[in-house]
């Protein structure tokens, strides 16, 4: 995105001046510096037609402002789904919970806790059900906010119970997972039988 | 980022290893590091282990679990491991989720980790002579 900024900047000024421009506006409205934070967009755009408007003429400055707020059109995050088979499968879970977070806006410490989670939610699956999915999904009912799926049909939780009553005794690794990812939500959901296992949670921002 | 395939570089500096995790950590990548340094903590002349993960994208349990394991391994073999670069997000993240590293000794910064193992940073010592008198700059 910074170098599709630049690309329209450097249409109508120096490299250098676009580079300035850009990393004047940036500190201007606080977005983040790999202008991940599509909401800021608007003010980004607005920020930069100030220096555009100081390099181009006249007759071009429509142009100009129009190329920048199409560059500068928010995409509307939109939901990820990540089919889990094996372990590299788990990182492209935390990335895509990684990115999409960074996009709704989520301060670094949620993006962070949010990515544990799904790679808490990611590892169960793979390691315990073989197989299964997870789905990560923008908040849409007036909540800003981030939802994930996860769902296997593998075995199901036997000692469910004793998990969430914090009694129980991984041997098989820290056995905070699931408690974790309870803990750091706002929302928890689980249901597990012998069909299968599907947890669902929402962080809200 | 850090491609999540490559090998994990471990460092030699004096009788220390010092291991700078980085980016995506992979299972593969966590598991072939653990065996390594326990390979070069066999082989070489090491007292001390430094795990820096400043870079670390994730922490999760498992990673957890695989650093306080390969801590104790290390320190049966006579190693002292300490633990540098914890954010506080990450560290708010493992509070939220109950994990404790209490079984490794965890620092600040890789500066500290180095002194927490008896390395000591000195200053070079300064000029002898005023170089703005020799110039005769000043009066
Ligand atoms: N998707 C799943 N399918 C079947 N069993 C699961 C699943 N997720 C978790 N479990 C069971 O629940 C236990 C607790 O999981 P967790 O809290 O993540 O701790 P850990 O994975 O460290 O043991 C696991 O030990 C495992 O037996
Ligand atoms: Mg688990």
């Amino acid at each position: 995105m910074k170098d599709r900024v630049l690309n329209v900047l450097s249409h109508y000024m120096s490299r250098l001046h676009a580079d300035m421009a850009l990393r004047r506006a940036v500190a201007k409205v606080g977005i983040d510096s790999r202008l991940e934070d599509h909401r800021m967009y608007p003010q980004l755009a607005a920020a930069l037609e100030t220096s555009l408007r100081l390099f181009t003429s006249e007759s071009l400055i429509d142009t100009a402002v129009g190329e920048l707020r199409e560059v500068l059109t928010p995409d509307e995050p939109s939901s990820v789904k990540v089919e889990l088979r094996s372990e590299a499968d788990m990182s492209l879970a935390r990335q895509a919970a990684r990115t999409l977070a960074e996009k709704m806006g989520a301060r670094s410490f949620e993006t962070q806790k949010f990515t544990t989670v799904v790679s808490e939610l990611a590892r169960n699956i793979v390691q315990y059900a073989k197989h299964g999915e997870i789905e990560i999904t923008p908040l849409s009912d007036g909540m800003r906010g981030l939802r994930v799926r996860a769902v296997d049909q593998g075995p199901g939780i036997k000692n469910l119970q004793e998990i969430l009553d914090g009694r129980y005794k991984s041997k098989t690794g820290l056995g905070k997972g699931i408690m974790g990812v309870r803990k750091m939500m706002d929302r928890f959901d689980i249901a597990s039988d012998d069909q299968g296992t599907r947890i669902e949670v929402e962080m809200h921002l | 980022m850090s491609d999540n395939r490559s090998t994990i570089p471990v460092l030699k500096i004096w009788d220390q290893l010092l291991v700078a995790l980085q980016g995506d950590v992979s299972d593969r990548q966590a598991d072939d590091l653990s065996h390594s340094v326990l390979t070069r903590i066999r082989d070489a002349d090491v007292s001390g282990l430094i795990l820096d993960v400043t870079g670390v994208l994730t922490l999760d349990s498992h990673l957890c679990a695989v650093l306080a394991k390969l801590a104790a391994s290390a320190r049966l073999m006579g190693v002292r491991s300490v633990l540098c670069g914890l954010t506080p997000e990450v560290v708010m993240t493992l509070q939220a989720m109950d994990i404790e590293l209490e079984q490794i000794e965890t620092v600040g910064t890789i500066e500290e980790a180095l002194e927490a193992s008896g390395i000591q940073h000195t200053t070079r010592p300064g000029r002898d002579y005023d170089l703005d008198e020799f110039f005769g700059v000043k009066p």
